[in-house]
């Protein structure tokens, strides 16, 4: 660790190198400073992206709760295809409520 | 002969192996060596079966002592390792806030070391010798869960219990909100439940994916060089490397910034703006 200690030694070209570095590596991670909110366009992309992923959960997490229940209750085609078309519904609300929050804050900017 | 022989070199410098799913084959680590050498020994066969959890906890425990040396001797002038830290939790503070406001900031710990976490694991799948333990979907249901269980604990302190009840009914308000609630109510339910399943098949299938693509190609680099029986392959793994490195990154944010959002959706004011 004496690089670290050498490096924070209190030389003010050091201090500025560092200033220098700090600016670059914020600039390259996409002009985040401290009063800036975080680029809106690469929030949308996050939430853009688990869409065709919401679909397909969707399905799947009814499918299984009506397999479970089927096996507890002997009902058994009904409770998969009740929950699985459930499970459908709610991943389109999920959907809806991604784009609004999406569109939501593309609107305010 | 020289297609059986290239057929056995490849099998074994890439020394794949069959994670549980058919056909897919990743890269060896350490442990599959270990196990492939001292296959009796009980131990051996322990750390086979737990090796996603291993990695895990390696990761884990490279973070803990990053931060120790970090945060040891912290300074106004920060040195390199500070600065890097630094600048990681401030942009993170910046991404949360910016979605949630202000009061976002008492989540940035959580998200933040999500992301630095999963950005960890995501790496090691391209470092020889090591797994991503994302590519498991054990591991990417152990950490949506941690993210449902947060996201419903906040709720419930947020909006107490009746008020988290009154939300997973769709917060209704007049009478067709609350004729519909029989409705709403397994909906919502679902819906909750459909957000730790999108987050871990997500960030499980495009890391497995990444993996086993880098397996295939490094299997097809030492087919290509088999014909003069060169222990090595060429590098044709090497593009896929970078597209790697540039997921990896993509997801550990998705996953921490769908995380920051579901948070969000379930703080009060939150729950009357999509109502």
């Amino acid at each position: 660790m004496s690089f670290l200690k050498i490096r924070s030694g209190s030389s003010s070209n050091l201090n500025n190198n560092n200033n220098l570095r700090l600016t670059l590596a914020r600039s390259f991670l996409g002009n985040l400073k401290n009063d800036e909110k975080f680029d809106p366009r690469i929030r949308n992309v996050g939430i853009l992206i688990t869409i065709p992923m919401v679909f397909a959960a969707g399905p799947i997490v009814g499918f299984l709760i009506g397999y479970w229940l089927d096996q507890k209750f002997g009902s058994d085609p009904w409770g998969k295809t009740i929950l699985s078309l459930l499970g459908f519904v709610a991943s389109i609300r999920q959907v809806v409520e991604l784009i609004k929050d999406a569109t939501k804050d593309t609107n305010h900017d | 002969m020289i297609e059986e022989t290239a057929h056995s070199a490849a099998h074994k410098a890439a020394a794949s192996h069959e994670a549980a799913h058919e056909g897919l084959k990743e890269l060896a680590n350490w442990i599959t060596l270990v196990n492939e050498r001292w296959h009796d020994v009980p131990f051996v066969n322990v750390l086979h079966q737990w090796e996603n959890v291993v990695f895990s906890l390696t990761a884990a425990f490279f973070l803990i002592i990053l931060s120790f040396f970090a945060t040891r001797k912290k300074s106004l002038i920060p040195g390199p390792l500070q600065n890097v830290l630094e600048l990681a939790v401030e942009s993170f503070e910046n991404l949360v806030t910016g979605i949630m406001g202000p009061r976002g900031r008492a989540y940035v710990p959580f998200i933040a070391t999500l992301f630095i976490y999963i950005l960890t694991q995501n790496f090691m799948g391209l470092v020889p010798g090591l797994k991503a333990p994302t590519s498991s979907l054990n591991t990417t249901v152990g950490l949506a869960i941690c993210v449902f269980f947060y996201v419903q604990g906040i709720g419930i302190k947020q909006n107490g219990i009746f008020g988290y009840i009154h939300h997973l009914m769709g917060s209704p308000h007049d009478i067709v909100g609350w004729i519909m609630v029989p409705l709403n109510f397994p909906l919502h339910i679902l819906q909750e439940l459909i957000k730790p399943m999108s987050l871990s098949l997500r960030l499980f299938g495009n890391i497995l994916g990444e993996d086993s693509l880098i397996a295939a190609f490094v299997g097809l680099g030492i087919l290509s060089l088999s014909f003069i029986h060169s222990p090595i392959g060429l590098p044709l793994q090497f593009p896929f490397f970078l597209l790697s490195m540039l997921l990896g990154t993509i997801q550990a944010l998705v996953f921490s910034l769908l995380s920051t959002i579901y948070i969000s959706l379930m703080l009060p004011s939150s729950a009357h703006e999509t109502a």
